[in-house]
């Protein structure tokens, strides 16, 4: 049993009742939006939904000049000025945050007297981005597994959370099924914050804006072949999976999980083995998904091969037709399957002299 | 009265491996099921849906649908081709009521052969012998197909090893081994070198794209192992 298979075997239900929350959510997403919209301006901070990542740079720009903020700080950036462009790339990253996981860069923990902790604390915004949106709580989890992330949320004056709209869950006790799936891979702590800090706290900002991001994610919602995809909780165990990226060839499966902006490897870059569906500890059927993203690339296509499967369809759905090309095609199996040598006779032969 | 099975060779079987066909046929006959072949087969229409390409997957698909459509057991010797039947054939016709409703029945009754064996058929021996050391290549969609390595064990005199190593894809995948020869090749190789540690004489797989896969780079690199389909161990005396 490779560990793949014996990581599935053993979390059977666990998976279940993770694909089925994440399902439920996507199904009565308007519900739950509006919900955690509720319940964390209940907790002193707000929601902002934003359509793009040009949308939220905007945002913070504007936030800082306002608040005469001069320094912000992203967790797992290591330099932030109020620069539109690094501004982009840390939005950008925050927003699709399975690019750590890939590269397992998890930052180590921070010393006490260190440089990035000072300019940690000086910052007057800290941006983050979190794995979950807890809708009844009105919380993040920041699952990050270092503690920059925390900090970054609970140090600067203000801290701003950037979720995709999927990343909701409904309830704080789902967390538990969750982060059991995310740790039993990323091992590391994850802290639960919501809303400014109040009266009676320590420490904590003095406000908080959780912005949810569309960017796309809609447009995927309403594709029954896609939907599932935004089941996914960003664990890159798909991807440790695939049996395509360690031989040097980029894998397509990358091209689901980046989003559309990123340079991705070709969507033919698959043998849809299904390695990432056994993989996935939230069940999503990736085989699937990588073969909508072939069906779009094949719509667009040109040249000689849509007109390939024409003919071939053509063929194949008359059986005589088949059985005169397939014989004609045997002169050409050495070359398509080099070293092997094509039978002498094909199966339906073998079967009319075996019932003869 | 015995029950009826429906061969589903797929073209790759009919026409690259016909032994592992007339073996399976072989092994259900003498489970004690009546065995039939329709001659108007041909295909799944995988290579085309592979590709995206999702009319034509359709057409073929549909050629399959009518030429089954009243078989109470469709067994094939292909995993990838029995997959295609029972996960995605139906979902090719979201706009088609009827012709899902058709797809979903049959793909009820497709079963991949050695599925078909454990959970059909479920026969203890099958009165083979096979005296060699031999090892099973866990074919994709692994986990799903796990169970051979029992039907293989239940075989007179078979010495049966385990590889070592991430039970990984062989590296064919249809057009992949055609866009990414270097790539492709690099994954075979990384299997075989788990066949050849295991020191098995013989490999036995479930799909015949990857039994060719597997026996080219074994035939290339000059290494006297040979890749065989379940049913033709199951059929050998
Ligand atoms: S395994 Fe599933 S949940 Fe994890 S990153 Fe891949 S698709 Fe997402």
């Amino acid at each position: 049993m490779n560990q793949t298979t014996q990581r599935r075997a053993d979390l059977p239900e666990l998976r279940a009742r993770a694909a089925a929350i994440r399902k439920h959510v996507l199904a009565n997403l308007d519900h739950y939006l509006v919900e955690t919209e509720k319940q964390v301006t209940a907790h002193g901070g707000q929601v902002v939904f934003a359509q793009n990542i040009d949308e939220i740079v905007s945002f913070i720009q504007l936030l800082a000049q306002e608040r005469g903020v001069a320094s912000l700080v992203g967790s797992r950036a290591t330099e932030v000025r109020n620069e539109a462009s690094a501004l982009w790339r840390v939005v950008e990253a925050l927003s699709s945050d399975v690019a750590s996981y890939i590269s397992g860069r998890i930052a180590p923990p921070i010393d006490a007297a260190s440089f990035e902790l000072q300019r940690l604390l000086a910052a007057g915004i800290g941006i983050t981005g979190a794995n979950f949106v807890i809708a009844d709580a009105g919380a993040v989890c920041l699952a990050e597994g270092d503690d920059f992330a925390s900090l970054a949320g609970a140090a600067p004056q203000i801290h701003i959370v950037i979720a995709g709209i999927e990343k909701i869950i409904p309830r704080t006790r789902d967390l538990a099924v969750f982060l059991r799936l995310l740790s039993a891979r990323y091992p590391g702590h994850s802290s639960l914050l919501s809303g400014p800090r109040r009266a009676a706290e320590l420490d904590g900002p003095e406000a908080f804006y959780l912005i949810l991001l569309d960017g796309g994610r809609s447009a995927i919602l309403a594709d029954p072949e896609k939907r599932e995809l935004l089941q996914c909780i960003r664990c890159g165990a798909c991807l440790e999976s695939c049996p395509v990226t360690p031989v040097g060839q980029p894998g397509a499966l990358t091209q689901l999980l980046t989003p559309p902006h990123a340079a991705a490897p070709p969507v033919q870059a698959t043998t849809l083995c299904g390695a990432c569906r056994e993989a996935c500890p939230v069940n999503i059927d990736l085989p699937r998904a990588l073969v909508a993203l072939r069906q779009d690339a094949f719509g667009k296509a040109e040249g000689w091969t849509p007109s390939f499967f024409r003919a071939w369809a053509f063929v194949l759905k008359r059986p005589r037709l088949y059985e005169m090309c397939a014989l004609m095609a045997r002169a050409f199996w050495p070359i398509a399957w080099k070293g092997v040598q094509p039978p002498a006779k094909s199966f339906r032969q073998l079967w009319r002299e075996r019932s003869r | 009265m015995a029950k009826r099975v429906s061969l589903f060779v797929t073209c790759m079987v009919d026409q690259l491996l016909p032994q592992a066909g007339m073996a399976m046929a072989d092994v259900l006959e003498r489970a004690g099921f009546d065995v039939e072949f329709r001659e108007a087969q041909t295909c799944c229409g995988l290579p085309a849906h592979q590709a995206g390409c999702a009319a034509q997957a359709r057409e073929v698909g549909s050629h399959f649908l009518k030429t089954f459509a009243d078989a109470d057991y469709i067994v094939i010797p292909s995993t990838r081709c029995a997959d295609m039947l029972s996960r995605d054939l139906p979902r090719l016709f979201p706009d088609d009521p009827s012709a899902r409703g058709d797809a979903q029945a049959v793909s009820t009754r497709v079963w991949e052969f050695s599925r078909f064996l454990l959970e059909v058929a479920k026969v203890d021996s099958f009165g083979a012998r096979f005296p060699h050391r031999v090892t099973y290549f866990d074919t994709c969609p692994a986990p799903t197909h796990s169970g051979a390595r029992d039907l293989l064990q239940r075989v007179q005199d078979l010495e049966y090893v385990e590889m070592n190593g991430p039970a990984e894809c062989c590296g064919f995948g249809g057009n992949f081994r055609w866009n990414f020869p270097a790539a492709a090749d690099a994954m075979t190789l990384k299997q075989v070198e788990r066949i050849l540690a295991s020191k098995a004489t013989h490999v036995v797989g479930l799909d015949v794209a990857c039994l060719l896969q597997l026996r080219r780079a074994l035939e290339a690199g000059n290494h006297p192992v040979q890749a065989l389909h379940l049913a033709e161990v199951l059929a050998s005396r």
